[in-house]
């Protein structure tokens, strides 16, 4: 998708993000639908009109906050009252336009009457398209926005003969608005006296004159559908044309391979067994250990739990009496002297256990090159994972450094570079010095063999920190939205068993993908590389205090 | 020991939405102990309150969280000037001397404290108070009743089979709007009308559960709403600052949620 070249949405606060946009339409129409920018495939091929599926709605990215929300409203209630994909039958395209017209002005009256804090931003696109006309006075587009306008709005004052017939035999049929069929014959008398009165319409240039309309496809069941799709639907089958024929360096054996399922967002389903680890043995020969550089730093506040092992003495308050304490305040009173009231004893505080789990993307945007001296990305992932594992020791932490990369659904390779319990940080640094990236970055299957990885953890809080540049990806999927979802799916399974799974992202224009994978709050965006590995390191010390 | 703090002297309004009065005292007769679960806010506590007014018994609550340990259920010795002496904790006082005893949120109370229950809630109705060398007989009015919300909490938390399974439980949840409704119209003191667009601003919001908004809005935070209308506050601003800005710290829920607050009371 040629996204990159389209300016983002503006952000200045009180506009709305598409994820707010997204669950304020699913609040709205009861349904879970999927919500995306629309963005021109060319240069001055621009999409005005939202476009509305019975799953998603897609909303032009050059427009204002109150036109999204106008635009939001009015695709929950053609969700809500309209009836999808009817069929064309004989009608023509004028006679289609004008019935789309009758069903939006339907429909909105319904929404308003159950929202009826909708009504204001509903009315102001209605009343702008009738002060910015897509063509002169008495033309199609000029009647369809004034004809709208004088439906949703009664005390709207139209003199327009056709107008006022149309408002006359609405408001005639008004009682049974939740009935289409009914509006169906206004519609139909409507267009037969646009045709006598020779009013002509524009086939090629024509779009609902009023903005938040959507482009009606959604009414109806045109012979050709899926023409209009602006988003290809593919199945993530492997396409073995394009399979890299890159092979594996012979020093990486393979160990096992695990089947994993996937969660394929447009079925609501796993697919099951449908993406396979492929777990590789230690990529670099054992050799003498390197010097560590490793930074003792001064004594840090540790995170802390209760623990029964930790006796406190001589408290102001506690579960048990301290009885040497106890003694010693029964001599003091008897020989006149002020007693030491601290004589409890209760349980103290020792360093919280955690399991720490870091997973590397090791697919091949980690061979970026971010300085002059040739630094890449991957070069940052070896620094920041020796320093953390440091960290980590430092504090009592349980720590793995795993990696992947994939190779279509197939061939997820990963690989195990240090061990819980193997708190070696020159022989991390060794191993991962022989750690080569390349391929892509299927997130959820390598999410999944994480938490399997974890399975014997048991002792304290869990965490899996993925270190990445935030965007799924693979060579056998096209749709963006696929491995997205399926990788929140197995972040999802992650926190059910327990794992809190964290993200931290070196690409800042992943965002909202982040935010609907790892959840609010379990993602963090890394503006310069060069502040990965300190970055990382904050995020470690924060873990378990949430 | 004199309980009479523990008893209500005015009938705490619970409204019914299903049979859970009279399965409370079928238990009650057979002092089954009784775990309430359901999501926030939705009743859990006031139906406790409600059946020990109903069947006249003191009710001792404690909230329970990660730093509670065992003596703070059964109790502790202290020191005064004589020597030592013992202090029941309130699990001991409502097991000595027959009150309910309601444990909120139960599973934020650490596994090991949990297990002091274990001896109170079987056949032997018994609670050990090893520290003092004694063992408490349950009074005969004594029940246990705890409660906690399934929804958020992860797997992390959670009770223990060997916990859970004596315990016999009611489910709850938010009523059905026309009760809620009523409710919330009751409990606020505001119209009809008004307490049925407040509820279903609440539906709306318990939709987005699927989005990652932890809990719904609650019922309680409707009244909550309803209290800031009746005296005069914009109904909106009431809204935005009784359920909106404090259900969730996420900018995008948050402004979807106000969204629906606006496109409900137009």
């Amino acid at each position: 998708m040629p996204a990159s070249a389209e300016p983002l949405p503006p952000t200045h606060t009180a506009s709305r993000s598409l994820e707010a946009l997204g669950h304020l339409i699913d609040a709205l129409s009861g349904r879970r639908m999927n919500l995306q920018w629309l963005t021109a495939d060319k240069p001055g091929t621009e999409h005005t009109r939202p476009i509305l599926r019975t799953d998603k709605l897609l909303l032009p990215v050059n427009t204002d906050d109150e036109l999204r929300l106008a635009a939001i409203a009015h695709a929950a209630a053609h969700l809500l009252y309209s009836p999808a994909a009817q069929a064309v039958g004989k009608l023509k395209p004028m006679g289609i336009a004008m019935a789309s017209t009758i069903e939006d002005a339907r429909v909105e009256r319904l929404l308003i009457a159950r929202y009826p804090g909708l009504r204001a931003p509903l009315l102001r696109q209605a009343r702008l398209a009738c002060l910015q006309p897509q063509g002169p006075e008495g033309s199609f587009p000029d009647l369809i926005a004034r004809l709208h306008l004088a439906l949703l709005d009664p005390s709207h004052q139209d003199d327009g003969y056709w107008v006022s017939k149309g408002r006359g035999l609405f408001e005639a049929q008004v009682a049974r608005l939740n009935d289409p069929a009914t509006f169906r014959g206004v519609a139909s008398v409507l267009a037969n006296d646009l045709g006598q009165m020779r009013v002509r319409m524009n086939l090629q240039g024509y779009a609902v004159p009023y903005a938040h309309g959507d482009d009606n496809s959604f009414l109806w069941l045109f012979e050709q559908t899926g023409e209009q799709a602006t988003t290809s639907v593919d199945t993530p089958s492997a396409s073995a044309g394009s399979r890299s024929t890159q092979t594996a360096p012979p020093q990486e054996i393979i160990l096992a391979r695990y089947p994993y399922p996937e969660w394929d967002y447009r079925l609501e389903r796993q697919r099951e067994r449908w993406s396979t680890v492929v777990e590789r043995g230690d990529p670099s020969p054992p050799g003498p250990p390197a010097a560590t550089g490793l930074r003792t730093g001064h004594a840090r506040q540790r995170v802390t739990q209760l623990d029964h092992r930790v006796r406190l003495r001589r408290q102001w308050e506690g579960e048990d009496i301290d009885l040497d304490a106890a003694t010693e305040l029964m001599i003091d009173r008897r020989i006149g002297v002020p007693p030491e009231p601290r004589v409890h004893r209760r349980s103290g505080r020792s360093p919280r256990r955690r399991s720490l789990l870091l997973l590397l993307d090791l697919s091949t945007s980690a061979n970026d090159v971010i300085d002059a001296d040739g630094t890449t990305v991957l070069d940052l992932e070896r620094e920041a994972a020796i320093a953390l594992q440091a960290n980590a020791i430092e504090n009592g932490d349980r720590v793995a450094v795993h990696g992947f990369s994939s190779n279509t659904r197939e061939q997820v390779d990963y690989l195990r570079l240090s061990e819980f319990g193997m708190d070696d940080p020159g022989r991390l640094e060794q191993t991962l010095r022989g750690v080569h990236a390349r391929h892509s970055t299927r997130m959820g299957a390598a999410i999944r063999h994480a938490v399997t990885c974890m399975r014997d953890e048991r002792d304290g809080s869990r965490h899996l920190v993925l270190l990445s540049d935030g965007e799924a990806s693979d060579i056998d999927v096209f749709d963006d939205a696929y491995l997205r979802e399926d990788a929140a799916a197995a972040v999802r399974e992650a926190r059910k068993a327990g794992i809190h799974v964290f993200c931290l992202a070196l690409d800042s224009q992943a965002g909202d993908a982040l935010c609907r994978v790892f959840g609010h709050g379990n993602y963090r965006t890394v503006l310069r590389p060069a502040a990965l590995p300190r970055a990382l390191t904050q995020v470690h010390e924060q873990l378990g205090r949430r | 020991m004199d309980l009479s703090d523990y008893r209500f002297s005015a009938e705490p309004y619970y409204r019914p939405v299903g049979h859970e009065i009279a399965l409370y005292e079928h238990a009650y007769a057979h002092r089954l102990p009784l775990i309430l679960k359901g999501p926030t806010g939705c009743g859990k506590t006031r139906f406790v309150e409600y059946m020990a007014w109903r069947l006249g018994k003191p009710l001792i609550t404690l909230a329970c969280n990660e730093d509670m340990s065992a003596a703070d259920l059964v109790g502790r010795f202290l020191l005064d000037a004589d020597g030592t002496h013992w202090h029941d904790g309130p699990l001991t006082v409502a097991a000595r001397h027959g009150a309910i005893c309601y444990l909120d949120e139960v599973v934020e109370a650490r596994q090991d404290t949990t297990v002091v229950i274990h001896p109170l809630t079987d056949s032997r109705r018994k609670l050990p108070l090893d520290r003092k060398g004694e063992v408490v007989t349950a009074h005969p009015d004594f029940q246990l009743v705890v409660s906690y919300n399934p929804g958020y909490q992860s797997s992390a938390k959670s009770l223990k089979p060997s916990t859970r399974q004596r315990f016999a439980a009611l489910e709850f949840d938010y009523p059905d709007a026309a009760a809620e409704a009523e409710i919330v119209a009751h409990e606020a003191r505001i119209e009809p009308t008004l307490a049925a667009t407040l509820v279903d601003i609440a539906r709306h919001s318990r939709a987005l559960r699927a989005r990652g908004l932890d809990e719904g809005i609650s019922t309680r935070m409707l009244v909550y709403a309803g209290v800031l209308i009746r005296d005069g506050l914009p109904a909106a601003e009431s809204c935005h600052m009784a359920m909106t800005s404090a259900i969730t710290d996420d900018p995008d829920l948050r402004q979807a949620l106000q969204d629906i607050v606006d496109a409900c009371l137009g």
